[in-house]
């Protein structure tokens, strides 16, 4: 696909406010895979996804108009696909579980089946257990590379408050990984998960 | 916490961090075909959907969703209640006096005057009525004193005028 790069998220913004829809297209090609990316790490679901990365792009065109350029158009496209995800998990929620809480219904018989399961699955499973809020920090910090300002503006909290979600996501879960350690013989069944782990940590910091 | 305990801490975190990444599950290796189709259906939708006009507060409202936490909530606030309360003072002002007119809020003078205006018979007789025997002695010894000339004031005291 071809991507236009002679003009800037801002400049392409302002043709699109002036009336040329193409410049949109030029700003989607851009950004669906952030995007898609970025949904896919809330809703776990490809369908839903692709849905929430629709209708976050739907919504960046219909309110352009109030977008000023404070922020960057990635950060502000961030924003709504968040808070279009938060909405939809929000809708499922009354179907199932509290958002705020999203604890995933892990029983003792699945939790023996995940034992098994791959390091990345076992993190995975962690990070979803956390909160909302914290989560959120959590992925834009460790997955999208996004600064705590870029946080900030995407979670529509002071910088501070950014960070302290940040910082408590990465607590809470060195703490459920610090508790897992403790329990010697599940480790043990796991079949060396926290070897793989330190070995995980080694290369990390080899690199 | 010490500054040692504290860059372990901040090396655990760090640690933690480039291990999430590391382990990330999520890899979008989907075709461009996968992503043409996505981008046509937006665009699709896009050509239907109208472009909302700026919301005319939209300025002010970010503004304060900016500021929320820092000095422009107070001191909105009390400039709001100075403003509210230099609009209301002159009308508070007109209300305090027709409730006086009518007898509604006032201390007794005034009252007293107000009923007065409006009935002076009833004013006389009930002067009258609360008027007792000692304070009509009073009134008469209180006239004769203030009109006693100085000649009689010295003979009622046993002194010889000049």
């Amino acid at each position: 696909m071809q991507r236009d790069l002679s003009f800037s998220d801002l400049e392409l913004v302002e043709k699109v406010k002036a009336g040329d829809k193409r410049s949109f297209s030029d700003l989607v090609k851009r950004h669906q895979r952030g995007v898609l990316r970025l949904s896919l790490r809330f809703m776990k679901d490809l369908d839903l996804a692709e849905d929430v990365t629709q209708e976050a792009f739907i919504k960046a065109y219909e309110k352009l108009n109030s977008f000023e350029g404070r922020a960057s158009f990635k950060s502000w496209l961030f924003q709504i696909a968040v808070n279009t995800a938060r909405n939809k998990l929000r809708e499922s929620r009354r179907e199932t579980v509290d958002i705020e809480d999203v604890h995933l219904a892990v029983d003792a018989e699945a939790e023996t089946n995940l034992v098994h399961a791959s390091v990345a699955e076992l993190l995975q499973l962690e990070v979803n257990k956390l909160p909302m809020k914290q989560r959120t920090a959590l992925v834009l910090r460790v997955y999208e590379d996004l600064s705590f300002n870029e946080i900030a503006e995407i979670m529509e909290c002071p910088y501070d408050t950014a960070k302290a979600n940040y910082r408590h996501a990465l607590l809470k879960l060195k703490q459920s990984f610090e508790e897992k350690q403790e329990l010697k013989n599940w480790t043990e069944e796991v079949g060396g998960f926290f070897l793989e782990m330190n070995q995980r940590y080694a290369e990390a910091e080899g690199q | 916490m010490s500054d040692m305990d504290r860059r372990l801490e901040v090396n655990k975190m760090d640690k933690l961090r480039r291990a999430l990444k590391n382990n990330d599950e999520i890899e979008i290796d989907l075709d461009e075909a996968f992503f043409n189709r996505l981008h046509d259906k937006i665009m699709a939708q896009v050509e239907e959907t109208p472009m909302a006009a700026p919301a005319s507060f939209g300025k002010t409202r970010r503004m304060l969703r900016a500021h929320w936490r820092s000095w422009l909530y107070p001191a909105g606030g009390l400039m709001s209640v100075i403003l509210v309360a230099s609009l209301l003072s002159p009308l508070w002002l007109q209300l305090e006096k027709t409730l006086q007119r009518s007898g509604l809020l006032s201390d007794g003078e005034q009252r007293i005057a107000s009923e007065a205006v409006l009935s002076l018979e009833d004013l006389s007789q009930t002067l009258i009525v609360s008027q007792s025997e000692a304070d009509f002695f009073m009134d008469v010894a209180n006239n004769s004193i203030e009109n006693l000339s100085v000649d009689k004031l010295k003979k009622a005291l046993g002194k010889k005028s000049n």
